[in-house]
């Protein structure tokens, strides 16, 4: 469990399924409800507490945010991290658009970072959005991420096509790197 | 130049390739890995798609008008919901020209939209694939990302595009060719 200033973040845990199935909100398309095949996907309730269940997801790949309150805000995963070229693709889901603006999403963010450029020596973090997710493309610029161009009609839902934005990362834009290893390897160690 | 299913008599044609760096990243994605080591994986992905009881997607060997293989097509991540794939493309040295491999990509586009139905295909080509860039761009495929060093070439990183087409520039691309046919 890492404490910041604003929640925690832990690995997660099954009994975290309800919680975080309140984030698979089909109101508004998000890009967090993208699964690895690139497609809209809810799972169910049972299924999203198989996969919690899991040696890998339970050995610390998918992680939990929550508050101060103890509520759960948002969870993050690295995936196909291609070691060969050297970077991760983050996959970071807030509870509501809003909180992206919120200190406590920063911190989050921190922690990827430190962990990816400093723990995994990876060099670039990818990560895509909706065109319409303005928030969340808003929380990628103000971390330093460029925008390396939009796929037109990418996913199908809500009977239309919407656009994704892929945006990266590389450690030599990554602000804040040197205060992010000050405070995490801190935290780690102690 | 003609798409076809993959048979297992082509997988001779396939070690025959071999040797190409550019066959290598076709397979690979890094054309620094040794044959020798990962040859196996690539037959048994070749000999997979032999096997696949989907035979609408996968390999399809690119041959010319003597039936002769002169490449390698690849249709992937196929999305039957956002009714979309990403597809890629080989061609032989011999063979690599933009006329040659823009007819693989139109036939292999042919393909993916007039008997998969779908609404968009991708395709990502090494910013150094000069033929392949310039066979795109005459077909009016739009380059819409650019992944910066996201690509080993004899172990540097090098950027990879990302191309796309929507069905509607397929029907204005095929719409000629159909009126002199």
């Amino acid at each position: 469990m890492i404490a910041l200033e604003h929640g925690i973040i832990r690995s997660s845990e099954p009994d975290d399924a309800y919680a975080l199935w309140q984030l698979y909100d089909m109101s508004s398309p998000r890009s967090f409800l993208i699964g690895p095949s690139r497609e809209i996907y809810i799972p169910t309730l049972d299924e999203l507490r198989e996969m919690l269940g899991r040696k890998d997801f339970l050995s610390g790949v998918f992680f939990v945010v929550e508050n101060l309150q103890g509520d759960i805000r948002g969870c993050f995963v690295m995936r196909s991290a291609k070691m060969e070229s050297a970077f991760a693709e983050m996959m970071l889901a807030m509870a509501d658009e809003s909180d992206y603006g919120q200190p406590l999403a920063d911190e989050v963010f921190g922690f990827i970072a430190y962990g990816t450029f400093v723990e995994k020596k990876l060099n670039k973090i990818q990560t895509s959005c909706l065109t319409t997710e303005e928030l969340y493309r808003a929380f990628l610029v103000r971390h330093g991420f460029v925008c390396d161009g939009i796929q037109r009609d990418m996913i199908y839902t809500h009977g239309r096509y919407y656009d994704l934005e892929s945006h990266s990362l590389p450690r030599s834009r990554c602000q804040h790197l040197e205060a992010y290893k000050e405070r995490y390897s801190a935290l780690a160690t102690s | 130049m003609r798409l076809r299913r993959l048979e297992r008599a082509d997988l001779d044609y396939v070690l025959e390739w071999a040797e190409d760096p550019v066959f290598r990243e076709f397979v690979f994605g890094d054309s620094r890995r040794s044959w020798r080591q990962h040859g196996a994986q690539a037959i048994a992905l070749l000999g997979g798609a032999l096997n696949s009881q989907n035979a609408g997607i996968g390999f399809f060997m690119l041959t010319d008008d003597k039936d002769q293989p002169v490449g390698l097509a690849a249709i992937y991540e196929m999305q039957w919901r956002n009714r979309q794939c990403a597809s890629s493309l080989y061609v032989i040295p011999a063979h690599r020209t933009e006329d040659i491999v823009f007819d693989g990509w139109l036939g292999l586009l042919r393909y993916c939209f007039d008997e998969l139905n779908l609404h968009r295909v991708s395709t990502r080509v090494a910013a150094s694939d000069t033929t392949a860039l310039s066979a795109l761009a005459r077909m009016g495929a739009k380059r819409e990302v650019t992944y910066r060093g996201h690509l080993l070439q004899n172990g540097k990183a090098a950027d990879l595009l990302g191309f796309g087409m929507l069905r509607p520039e397929y029907d204005r691309l095929a719409a000629p060719a159909a009126a002199e046919a």
